[in-house]
């Protein structure tokens, strides 16, 4: 049984986004839709994380940041690509300064679209997330048992 | 005399619904210097007037920013209606200002929740963004949207709202009102939300007068500037209109501007409410925009003054289009304010600004 | 009241004195703003005081020119300078907080002036339309004019005549006629030079001098060498213009 799919903790970053997809990933952990009660808290440290929520798109000067946070997060780790931005480079895939959606900086195992996403795309994302986090989990172990 | 060291603050860090960088020169416990850096959130979507024209640039326009997104609209909107000569009818334009009240009322609510929960208040986040949930209910329930409304089209409003609706908005921001009252009396009153609070940060109305502060930030430090002093719009229909300015000029100031806000944002909806007249809400507007025409436009946004101008170049795609946000002229004040406060601080500082750091940067 | 928004286009020599005259008056600086254009670019700078908010354009700044920067004065105005040195290329001299060209780190250098196939054929097409059309606007005026008479169309309605009357309607027909004519060439001639560009008219010396006595001694070089530049560009085009007539 893997323990992190009992309380995923998250870490959130807002790459290039317009803060909709931000408030709404604040307000998915808030009393309104409460994701909280699943055991995910938002933490800052990427050491302390098992999900990466990303929202908006990649530019120049991001693109090293988010790798960054996902190098130091632990295995294993999920990916979710909140919001249209952030999985395709959203109404701005054409701006000068967009370089495209998460995909271009790190591995994506969730695409949530939405533009602002919704709560509840959220919520559904992050427990799809969990359920990846239990594979990945998985095969860790196995491949610690075979070394 | 202890040594200087320079702690790099963001882009990610907990506190920060956005990315942005301090350079934070510190000598023991105390901040000499901050330098900001941004660039983080920079899209380029100026550049997109070449291929999405006046109407569809909107849809742009509104996506600067999340928080702000009506405000954005709202204020493109009448710019490009400033250039094509466009008069929107009466009840367009007070539905307009109802609405923009309202996102003034979730913004300063989204504030209030996030300054709780950079001093550590944890419990009082959460009610103000409970409170929230209700005026986000509001937005969905008459325009489909919670964040990204998209009512606003250049030539008046996108649906009408019928009288019923109407009422149902006073009736909801009357309940607001009330549960309102108890996050007010834990801000203002509280003994240790004034221990964090009072003394942090000053800036004196001099200073704030020649950093060109602008929005409540401004406002706090005794400086008026509320530009719905002016009455542009349904804004000229109020019976009365006074900004609220404080002497205070720290964080304690910023707090209650905004929270007195709140309440001055709930009276003028439903001033208007009760006085809105009958009628369309907009008019159809086609066109070539006329070639080298110019227009500037202000709006009175929840953070502050706004900024827009558009450059017509004789067809449908305009040839400039330029949105000056107001947390742009406050990062000035946002420097100066952060010289001598404790390391501590540093993100009560930054946050009292109100920083929409993707407005800035577009 | 409701607020009122005021356009001016001032000369980049001029930009110190609005803004010392702004500064004084305490009127307060709210952005600065460029914008491309084929001749260079324009930088917009606006100040605000009570409900009046005046937008100075300078037009056609080249990568020759230096603008002074405002921040000493206007301290708020910084990520508006330093924007406009990363995405347009034009050099701002003298800023308080200079970010040396990487307050974004953009995909692209100076990506505002870069103006793409797609976006360069649909503006030239405009600008052919937009040509066409104010070509047509004034033609009207000239196939509306009268067409004067030929001359065998004189000679027959003199025949027509009474023979004692003939050599009087013959002597009213030509003057008629060649009234018609030069009023046929003069709206000719203004039709072909509304299609011809306007071309700036170069300063003189003294109108340098006097512009360079108005400003301060320490930015005297900088301002007189600026006007000299302008003055040089303006000459060249005129003689362009005079070259292709």
């Amino acid at each position: 049984m893997a323990f992190a799919s009992k309380s995923p903790w998250v870490i959130h970053y807002d790459a290039s986004s317009c803060n909709g997809c931000d408030i709404e990933v604040l307000a998915t952990l808030c009393p309104g839709y409460d994701a909280e009660r699943f055991g995910v808290i938002n933490t800052g440290n990427p050491k302390h994380a098992d999900i990466f929520l990303v929202t908006g798109s990649v530019n120049e000067r991001n693109i090293k940041v988010i790798q960054e946070i996902y190098d130091q997060m632990l295995e294993p780790k999920v990916v979710v690509a909140c919001g249209c931005c952030a999985c395709t480079g959203g109404v701005f895939h054409d701006c000068y300064n967009v370089l495209g959606g998460v995909d271009k900086a790190i591995p994506v195992d969730v695409y949530a679209p939405g533009c602002a996403v919704r709560p509840e795309t959220i919520i559904d994302a992050v427990v799809a997330g969990v359920a990846a986090l239990d594979e990945k989990s998985k095969a860790l172990k196995a491949k610690k048992k075979e070394a | 005399m202890g040594q200087h060291t320079v702690i790099p603050f963001g882009p990610q860090h907990p506190v920060l619904p956005e990315p942005l960088h301090l350079d934070l020169v510190v000598e023991d416990e105390k901040v000499i210097e901050a330098i900001p850096q941004i660039g983080f959130v920079h899209r380029g979507l100026e550049k997109l007037t070449e291929t999405r024209d006046y109407n569809a640039f909107i849809y742009i326009a509104e996506r600067i920013c999340g928080i702000c997104a009506f405000g954005h609209s709202l204020g493109y909107a009448e710019t490009v209606e400033k250039l094509m000569g466009v008069q929107v009818p009466e009840r367009g334009e007070y539905l307009r200002v109802i609405m923009h009240e309202l996102s003034r009322v979730h913004s300063h609510l989204l504030w209030l929740g996030l300054a709780a929960d950079a001093f550590g208040y944890e419990s009082l986040f959460m009610h103000c963004w409970r409170l929230r949930e209700r005026i986000l209910d509001l937005f969905e329930k008459t325009t489909g949207g919670r964040v990204i409304l998209s009512a606003v089209v250049v030539g008046g409003m996108v649906r009408d709202q019928d009288a019923q609706m109407l009422r149902y908005i006073q009736d909801k921001l009357e309940g607001i009102r009330e549960d309102y009252a108890q996050i007010c009396k834990a801000f203002l009153n509280d003994n240790s939300v004034r221990n964090r609070l009072c003394g942090v940060g000053y800036i004196s109305p001099d200073d704030a007068r020649a950093l060109g502060m602008v929005g409540p930030f401004g406002r706090a430090s005794n400086v008026a500037c509320d530009l719905r002093q002016y009455g542009n719009g349904a804004y000229g229909k109020l019976s009365d209109f006074q900004q609220i300015l404080s002497t205070d000029g720290d964080c304690f100031g910023r707090a209650k501007v905004r929270a007195e806000e709140v309440l001055q944002s709930i009276d003028i909806i439903n001033e208007l409410i009760a006085t809105i007249p009958d009628g369309p809400v907009s008019v159809p507007v086609k066109g070539n925009v006329p070639a080298g025409a110019q227009a500037s436009n202000v709006l009175e946004q929840p953070r502050g003054e706004c900024y827009y101008y558009a450059l017509g170049n004789g067809t449908k795609f305009l040839e400039r289009m330029r949105m000056r946000t107001p947390t742009s002229v406050n990062l000035a004040g946002m420097a100066t304010a952060l010289k001598g406060c404790d390391l501590a601080d540093v993100n009560m500082i930054v946050l009292t600004i109100d920083p929409c750091i993707s407005c800035t940067e577009r | 009241m409701p607020t009122i928004e005021r356009f001016t286009d001032i000369a980049l020599a001029d930009l110190l004195n609005v803004a010392n005259e702004k500064h004084s008056g305490g009127w307060r600086a709210v952005q600065v703003l460029a914008c491309n254009t084929e001749e260079g670019i324009d930088l917009t700078y606006t100040f605000n005081k009570d409900n009046v908010w005046e937008n100075y354009r300078i037009k056609g700044i080249t990568k020759q020119d230096t603008v002074p920067s405002l921040q000493q004065m206007y301290l708020c105005l910084f990520p508006f300078e330093n924007e406009v040195v990363d995405l347009f290329g034009v050099n701002i001299a003298g800023m308080a907080l200079d970010f040396g060209g990487r307050l974004y780190d953009v995909a692209v250098n100076e990506p505002m002036t870069i103006i793409s196939p797609e976006v360069k054929a649909a503006r030239d097409k405009a600008k052919k339309a937009a040509q066409a059309a104010a070509a047509k606007a004034v033609k009207p005026a000239a196939e509306e004019l009268p067409k004067p008479l030929t001359d065998e169309e004189i000679e027959a309605k003199v025949a027509a005549v009474a023979p004692e009357k003939q050599d009087k309607v013959r002597a009213a027909l030509k003057a008629k006629q060649k009234k018609d004519q030069e009023a046929l060439a003069e709206a000719q001639a203004k039709a072909a030079q509304a299609e011809k560009p306007a071309v700036p008219v170069p300063m003189t010396d003294e109108e340098i001098e006097a512009k360079v006595a108005a400003v301060a001694p320490e930015k005297q070089d900088k301002v007189r060498a600026a006007l000299k530049a302008k003055q040089k560009k303006d000459i060249a085009a005129a003689q362009a213009g005079k070259d292709g007539e």
